[in-house]
């Protein structure tokens, strides 16, 4: 199985924001979940990686080679829809159809009739969810191998994010294929991502296959009194509050057997991103 | 890249059709006399001046810059691909001026023709120049900062042309220099140079554009 994508110390420098350095790899026929809270460096990554912003330094091999050759066999949906209002939905097929070399012109008509987003309409009359669609048929239309998804799911409702996580599924069950997806909706992560990474203020925390890194974590819900007698290296984060004390645990596995009076819950991406940025450091 | 010249025509689908329905509108107004022809070419320096300045702003408010750049074409042919359609607005704009100049001709309601096309090949030359000046702004600064700086630019040069002229009793002094009447066929060469000198300005604002979008960070 290649890489798909592969990141080595990349680094983007801002005046009061540092992204990085970054190390990542995206094997072919997986999806990775990017995850962080806003300001954490998710957009600069796409946008760093794609050279839509230039980076500080590190290397970007996309599809195993450099970004700009690889952008023909890419698609990029970011946060919003970018095609101007001024447009009709049939006029993206006019104008990618000249930008891309395999542009196709009917899978594109076919991803529209299959979101229902009506070819005649003017993109200002499109609500976020239709644009975002648009968009998602825009990024397949050419048959891509790689996926660049910047909240892409955002704002679309519980069926339409089912049916697009199905079209992901499908997308990667070609092993030439991966995505990289950023998303708040972590909940969809958990049922696509093989793999995910974790961003915190500019650095990369975590990045692991997503079933060790829930499986290897946990929630564990405790006394104070509890909490002071375990072993510190098992603590990730804490939580306090007035009437429960919580805590992020690693080694799940071995902290349950060493302490099985205590309680340890399986713990979620939303929880551990939340005991991150808000817990204490044990 | 024909695929971006294609993007810019289609989001200004609707200046394009208000520009020619003003474009008639004024040339009906030449026909009754009113004005002179000469008020067709004011109208293409105007429009011609707007129409690239609107498609930044459209593409700015649909952050098209952050996709465009996701997209297989590259900064230099996207820098080419807005020349080229900077371009082809201006040759439209001309050749719409020259027949609505020569259906007034053609019907008797232009007394001079020949100052037509002096008028028209300055007007042209001068859409062109504008272009030229604001483009690389446009990169550099964006749309918003590029237009004030660009009126604050052109209010400075007509307040130094007037600072100039004042003194010498506006453009009266021109007769003094004894200026031999252009001939007819200086006239008719002088649309091909004011279109050659046109393209030339246009490249060397392309290469300092190319520059700054090269070094851009969107």
């Amino acid at each position: 199985m290649t890489n798909c994508i592969e990141i080595k110390g990349l680094v983007k420098e801002y005046k009061t924001f540092t992204l990085g350095p970054i190390d990542l790899t995206v094997p072919g026929g997986s999806i990775l979940g990017l995850i962080g809270e806003n300001g954490a460096g998710k957009t600069t990554l796409i946008k760093s990686m794609l050279g839509i912003t230039r980076p500080s330094g590190g290397r970007v091999t996309l599809l195993g080679t450099d970004p700009d050759h690889a952008k023909e066999d890419i698609g990029v949906v970011m946060d919003d829809c970018f095609f101007s209002e001024y447009l009709r939905v049939k006029d993206v097929n006019s104008v990618l159809s000249r930008v891309y070399r395999d542009w196709d012109r009917a899978l594109f008509q076919s991803y529209l009739d299959k979101f229902s987003v009506a070819g005649g309409k003017g993109i200002k009359e499109l609500s976020r969810g239709m644009r975002m669609k648009l968009s998602l048929a825009a990024a397949l239309a050419h048959r891509p191998k790689l996926l660049l998804l910047d909240e892409a799911t955002a704002g679309l409702d519980p069926v339409v994010r089912d049916e697009i996580l199905d079209e992901f599924l499908s997308f990667i069950s070609d092993d030439g294929h991966a995505i990289l997806i950023s998303s708040h909706i972590t909940s969809d992560l958990e049922k696509v991502a093989d793999y995910i990474a974790y961003l915190h203020q500019g650095k990369l925390l975590m990045c692991d296959e997503k079933d060790r890194l829930l499986e290897s974590y946990g929630r564990l819900v405790c006394t104070k009194a509890d909490l002071e007698q375990i072993d510190k290296g098992y603590v990730v984060a804490v939580r306090k509050s007035q009437y429960s004390t919580e805590a992020l645990i690693r080694h799940k596995g071995d902290f349950k057997r060493l302490y099985p009076r205590l309680t340890v819950e399986p713990v979620t991406l939303d929880e551990l991103m939340v005991f991150v940025v808000k817990g204490e450091q044990a | 890249m024909t695929g971006l010249i294609l993007k810019d025509f289609l989001i200004l689908r609707k200046s394009l059709r208000s520009y020619l329905v003003m474009l008639l509108i004024y040339a009906g107004i030449a026909f009754t006399g009113v004005w002179s022809a000469d008020i067709v070419g004011v109208l293409m320096i105007v429009m011609v001046a707007l129409l690239p300045m609107n498609v930044f702003a459209y593409d700015k408010q649909c952050q098209w810059d952050t996709y465009n750049l996701a997209l297989p074409v590259g900064r230099t042919k996207t820098v080419a691909a807005r020349y080229l359609c900077v371009l082809l607005i201006c040759l439209a704009s001309a050749a719409l001026t020259a027949v609505c100049g020569v259906a007034l001709w053609a019907a008797g309601r232009m007394e001079e023709p020949a100052e037509f096309l002096i008028t028209c090949s300055i007007m042209g030359l001068m859409s062109v120049l504008v272009n030229a000046i604001m483009l690389p702004f446009l990169y550099k600064f964006g749309p918003e900062r590029a237009r004030m700086m660009f009126y604050g630019i052109m209010g400075g040069v007509v307040l130094l042309v007037a600072a100039f002229l004042f003194p010498l009793g506006g453009l009266e002094w021109l007769k003094s220099l004894d200026i031999a009447e252009p001939t007819l066929g200086q006239i008719a060469v002088l649309p091909a140079v004011a279109a050659a000198a046109g393209v030339a300005l246009l490249a060397l604002s392309f290469l300092l554009s190319r520059y700054f979008y090269g070094a851009k960070d969107v």
